[in-house]
């Protein structure tokens, strides 16, 4: 009869399970973690796109409405209004999900106010006004998002943390 | 405290009484102005509705000191206001403000 003898430690294949499930639980951490970066990523593109396409219409319509130049200010604030509410909500909607700002409020408040100005302008005057404040914006759109999407790289992220934990003049 | 929508109306629009009922002239001679002679501090709360046109806006309180005779500094002492979800109509107020103080002196 062959009696086993009680082992001082861990059975070796126990502890090989241990770590196979260990190493199991960091992959699925690893992958969820990059799943809802990815999914982040996305949905943050696809938003800004969104709002960089509603810009370009609030635009034009804006630009087709002061063509006319007998347009009463009442005729100026229902566009303005009801176009740029919805734009300013989807701001807000990210800013909140993602912590993302895309246009700063002083920004939104120019294009609230700034093309009411345009009407009292010569005409030619207006398209360029109209223009650079169309094209001001959607710049301001895309640099915030390099900005942010940059700062949310893996590979920064990590450095971050790494500078948090050791400051340079820890290092030096 | 003065909350725009339970206050005045669900629908303000437009600048004077010819571009409707809820204008804001009527905004400020019927319920800002009043309460800005009444008390120390007035703050107006617009949150609730998101589509207030320039006109209105420039009309309430840009009104406030080329229609009815209040200063810049008198207007920071006494009031604030607010939208919880816009901030840029805020901003807008602000602007107004500084504007028709900067017409008002110029015209001077």
């Amino acid at each position: 009869m062959i009696h086993e003898t009680p082992s001082s430690g861990l059975d070796p294949k126990y502890i090989a399970i241990l770590i196979s499930s260990i190493i199991a639980v960091l992959g699925w951490l690893f992958s969820s973690y990059i799943n809802t970066r990815t999914f982040k990523r996305n949905e943050t593109s696809k938003l800004k796109d969104k709002i960089s396409s509603l810009i370009e219409s609030f635009f034009d319509s804006l630009e087709e409405k002061i063509k006319s130049r007998t347009i009463k200010e009442t005729d100026l604030d229902d566009l303005i209004t009801g176009k740029l509410a919805i734009i300013e909500l989807h701001l807000k909607h990210l800013e909140r999900k993602i912590n993302v700002q895309l246009l700063p409020d002083e920004h939104i408040t120019k294009v609230r106010n700034d093309p009411y100005d345009y009407l009292n302008s010569a005409s030619g005057d207006y398209r360029k006004s109209l223009n650079d404040l169309k094209f001001n914006t959607l710049e301001l759109i895309e640099e915030n998002y390099t900005e942010w999407y940059f700062n949310n790289a893996t590979g920064h992220y990590f450095k971050k943390k790494i500078k948090n934990i050791f400051p340079k003049n820890q290092l030096n | 405290m003065i909350s725009i929508i339970k206050d005045f109306s669900k629908n303000p629009y437009g600048r004077y009484p010819s571009d409707g009922e809820w204008n804001g002239q009527a905004f400020r001679t019927k319920i800002l102005t009043p309460a800005l002679r009444s008390f120390e501090k007035v703050v107006v709360d617009l949150t609730g509705y998101n589509r207030y046109g320039r006109s209105f806006i420039d009309e309430a309180f840009g009104g406030l000191i080329r229609e009815d005779g209040f200063t810049k500094s008198e207007l920071d002492n006494k009031l604030e206001y607010v939208h919880n979800d816009l901030k840029s109509f805020e901003l807008l107020i602000t602007e107004r403000i500084e504007k028709a103080h900067n017409d008002t002196r110029n015209s001077k």
